[in-house]
This record gives structure tokens, sequence and C-alpha cells, in this order.
């Protein structure tokens, strides 16, 4: 079978499942939940610094949002993407809300906000120069990510984060694995890229 | 950059801790309330009909079970409260000789029930208002009006108005507290009693007499009756246990407002609207939707993000204001 109607294929199960859920099918509601809930919690956590609190809170909201907009999903692209691009306009949104916060904070902000305990279990037996350099390499990474185009976002994060290997990415992406190993090389070139344009700017600055 | 590095950095940077399974639960919950309402998609069903005839023939034999094993029926003296929600191993009554008794959503507490709560819990009673209550605490119902707290917490929330008859009282071994229109946590550990009062007053009548505690006190009662005063904020961790119990609330078709103040109260917060156009957006926005499964933080930022209006929240208040209107430095 061809890559462009196994896709094809895959766009028509999804709309199935939309339709299935708009109906109210229960164990459509549920394959969806099971399917994309967690994938979203990854790709949210890999494409912005929030602490694990806000994640939830993105992904939540994402679903939600994913809910009430059922009758608009017309299978233009995958249903991660969709969701996905959703996802991005909430973590813009969280962005934005961030950067118009003030940079410091009252104790007792902070411990409402965060638990002591889990102020302390976060920053507890960390060199700070260390967590400094870790925070700016992983920032860096993000950035880079964030500009590639999406199915080379995608296709480095099922390698590199989810560790699936060639044969599991080509079933999940549904494309032969001579495909998907050529993809996932011209995405690494591309992050490359990307990588030294970001630390470039980063030891000039 | 080596292609051992960007693997190595890809790696190092693209793994990322899942989410947990409470996270999911949570999420799962608010998302399929959402889908519900959306949808009318009706309850989970498991029916399976092949497997009725065998159902029927086990309820014979569970009748028979409950009648052996279970023994003489739960409390049957007044109905205090009715259990509204229950998490995780929800709550029992406790029978001495026979097996304690599981509640279902929807069973009463009637005086006479001892009850120990293995999970949180939100109790709403029957005069108005709901008694919340803390994992591992265990209470005795002595009237449709009174509980006995041995162990544990519990928060209690009756707003002005409800039982206008006969006030609610909790008792502990250090006397009798009760509500004036009010929301206060009593605590019971080691025979310590502590009550924090988060709104409204507390009247306490003990062996040595009566006081009156305002909101913002925190007391302290050992088993001699020494007593330490405290204050206490109406806002904060401390409250954060009973806003995840916090009652749902219904927003479909409701305005804006009753669900502004609804947030307030449960939060311990003063609403405050920045200026009359806020107020006349806040008057003509109606909800359409569902909170359910939401704590009220999260529904007030599902809520807001679906309106023109923004809101930040200064110490012990929620401000709202119109979109452009920048808040006020606190």
């Amino acid at each position: 079978m061809g890559r462009s109607s196994k896709r094809g294929s895959r766009v028509l199960d999804e709309q199935e499942l939309i339709d299935r859920m708009r109906r109210g099918d229960q164990r459509a509601f549920d394959q969806f939940f099971e399917t994309y809930a967690a994938r979203l919690g990854a790709f949210a956590a890999r494409r912005s610094a929030l602490d694990a609190a806000a994640i939830e809170d993105v992904v939540q909201m994402t679903m939600i949002n994913a809910m009430r907009s059922l009758g608009s999903f017309r299978g233009g692209s995958t249903l991660f993407t969709w969701l996905c691009q959703i996802c991005r306009n909430l973590l813009a949104d969280a962005r934005r809300k961030a950067a118009r916060q003030p940079q410091t904070q009252s104790l007792e902000q902070l411990s409402e906000e965060k638990p002591l305990a889990k102020v302390v279990q976060l920053t507890d037996f960390r060199d700070p120069l260390d967590e400094c350099a870790t925070d700016s390499e992983r920032g860096a990474v993000r950035r880079a990510i964030n500009r590639l185009p999406p199915h080379y976002a995608r296709i480095l994060e099922l390698r590199f984060g989810d560790e699936l290997t060639v044969p599991e990415i080509a079933r999940v992406l549904q494309v032969s694995e001579s495909a998907a190993e050529s993809q996932l090389v011209r995405a690494r070139q591309a992050f490359r890229t990307e990588w030294q344009g970001d630390t470039a700017v980063g030891d000039v600055t | 950059m080596s292609n051992i590095d960007d693997q190595e950095i890809l790696r190092s940077h693209l793994r990322v801790p899942a989410l947990s399974p409470e996270a999911l639960a949570r999420i799962r919950r608010a998302t399929e309330a959402e889908w519900r309402a959306q949808t009318g998609g009706s309850p989970r069903r498991l029916w399976i009909p092949r497997a009725a005839a065998a159902a029927a023939a086990l309820l014979a034999l569970a009748a028979a079970w409950q009648f052996w094993v279970r023994g003489p029926g739960v409390a049957d003296g007044e109905p205090m409260a009715q259990l509204a929600r229950a998490e995780g191993a929800g709550i029992v009554e406790v029978r001495a000789l026979w097996r304690d008794t599981a509640l279902g959503v929807g069973s009463e507490l009637r005086s006479g029930g001892d009850f120990e709560a293995r999970g949180g819990s939100l109790l709403r009673l029957h005069g108005g208002g709901n008694v919340r209550v803390a994992p591992n605490s265990s209470f005795e119902v002595l009237s449709a009006n009174s509980v006995r707290l041995d162990r544990g917490e519990m928060y209690v929330d009756i707003p002005p108005g409800a039982h206008a008859d006969a006030s609610f009282v909790a008792v502990t071994g250090a006397g009798e507290f009760r509500h004036l229109g009010t929301q206060f946590a009593i605590a019971v550990v080691n025979g310590t009693t502590r009550l924090r009062v988060r709104e409204g007053q507390v009247q306490w009548h003990a062996d040595g007499g009566d006081a009156t505690l305002p909101a913002g006190t925190e007391v302290l009662i050992d088993r001699h009756m020494n007593v330490t005063h405290a204050a206490v904020e109406s806002t904060g961790q401390q409250w954060s246990w009973t806003e995840t119990m916090a009652p749902e609330i219904d927003i479909d078709n409701r305005p804006l407002g009753e669900f502004l103040d609804w947030f307030a109260r449960e939060t311990g917060r003063q609403l405050v609207i920045a200026d009359d156009t806020t107020q006349h957006q806040i008057d003509s926005i109606r909800m359409h939707g569902s909170v359910h499964g939401l704590t009220p933080m999260q529904a007030l930022k599902a809520v807001m993000a679906s309106t023109s209006l923004r809101f930040d929240l200064p110490a012990g208040a929620i401000r709202v204001s119109f979109a452009g209107d920048p808040p006020t430095s606190t």
C-alpha cells in the first residue's frame, strides 16, 4: 500500500473515531483518551518550560477545547496534529502570560502556588551552576525543535523522546521503513542547523 | 556538533517525565465531563445481555449473603446528610461485630451511625451546606444537625441562611463548635482539637464556658484544655484539600456572576469587580458547557478563557476586569 493511501485510511479511521464520539460512543471516547492524552502530555512538556502542574492544566484545556470543537475536525491533518495545534496555542498563551508576570515572587506566593516540599524536592542536591547550564541547553533544544517543520520535530520526538526504533516509527507514521529512515536523517540535519544557529547566538550574547 | 553529540543532546532533552496516573485521571474526568456535556453521551454502561441470567442467579445468592454476613441494617436514625462524592476508598459505616459497609454516592448518613472516611468525602447536609471529610477521619452522626469528630479533619461550609432552624454543631473532646453562618475546619489529632475559622463565626461551648471565635482565628485545644490562639489566612495551602472536594457547580446557561461567587466562596477570596464596565460584562454573560471534575481554580481558568474578561489573584481576593484593562499592582 502506498504512503498516501495509508494516510488516507488513517484519516478515515480518525474521522470515524470523531464521528462516533460525536454520537456519544463511550468506547470511542475511551480509545481517543487512551491514545492521545499521555502523548499530548509529552508534547507539551517537550515544547515548553512549564512545571508538571502547568503541563497538566494545558493538556486538560487542550482536551476540553478539543471536546468543544469536535465538529470542526475535518481530517485535513491527523488527529494528533490537530490536538497539537490546539495545545501549541495554549502553550503560546501560557508563555505570553508568563512574560507579563513579575520576575520576582514573594515567599507567600511561592508557597501558595508550589507546596514547599515540592520546591525543595526540585532543587535539592543539585549544583545551581549545573542546573543553570542544563536549563539553558534544554531551552536551546526546545527552541530548535519548535523552529523545525512539525513532521521533523515529530520524528525526532518519536526516535529520541519515545525511544522508538525506525520500524516502530514507520508503523506509527504509516510510511515505509526507508522513508522513516531518510526523514529521520533529514530531521537530524535540520535540528543540527537550528541548534548551531541558536548556540552561536547564545555564545555571542 | 558531531552526530554523536546531537543524538545525546536530543536523548537527554526530549525524554520527559510522563503525566502521573493521578494527573491523567483528573484530566480524563474533566475531559469526559465536557464530552458528555457537548454530545449528551450516556454514562458508561457495561450491560452484557448474555450475563443477565447469571446475574439474576447471583442476586439471589447475594441476598442470602447479605442476610448472613452483613447482619442487621445500617443506622436508621434521623438523616443528617447524603454522600455526594467519595474519592479513593470512600466512606464506610463501621459496625461492631459486623462487616463494615461501604457507602455509595447518594447514601444517607443517619444518626447513630459510626463512619470512617477512607478517602476524601463530600456530604451534602439536609439542612443546607456541606461537610467535607478528609481521608482517615472517623466520626459519629449524633443527630440531624450534629456530628462528633473522633479523628481526622472535616470542613463545614454552611452558607448564610442555611440551617436556620437549628445550628449545625461539630463535637470533639474539646467541646461543641456551633456554626454561625460559617466556613470552618475542625481537626482532631492525638486528642488535640484544632479549629480554623475561615468565614463567619463559630461559637465554642465547653464546660468552662462559651467563646465566639471570628474568621481568621486558629485555636488549638489539647486534651488538658490548654488553649493556643493563632491567626489563619482565608487562602493558602491549609485549605487546598477542601477545594479538591468542593461541590460541583452546574454552569450551563447560568450567569457568570453566579460562578464567580462560587469560586470566591470556595477559595476563601473576596470577589473584586474592577469597574462598571466589567460588572456590565459579567451581568451579560451566560455560560455554556460544564466544569464537572475540575477544581475551583481549574474551573476558573476554563470559564474565563472563554470570556473577554481577565482575572488576577491579589492576596485574599480575585479581581476581575475587562480585558485590556491592566490589573492594579498589589
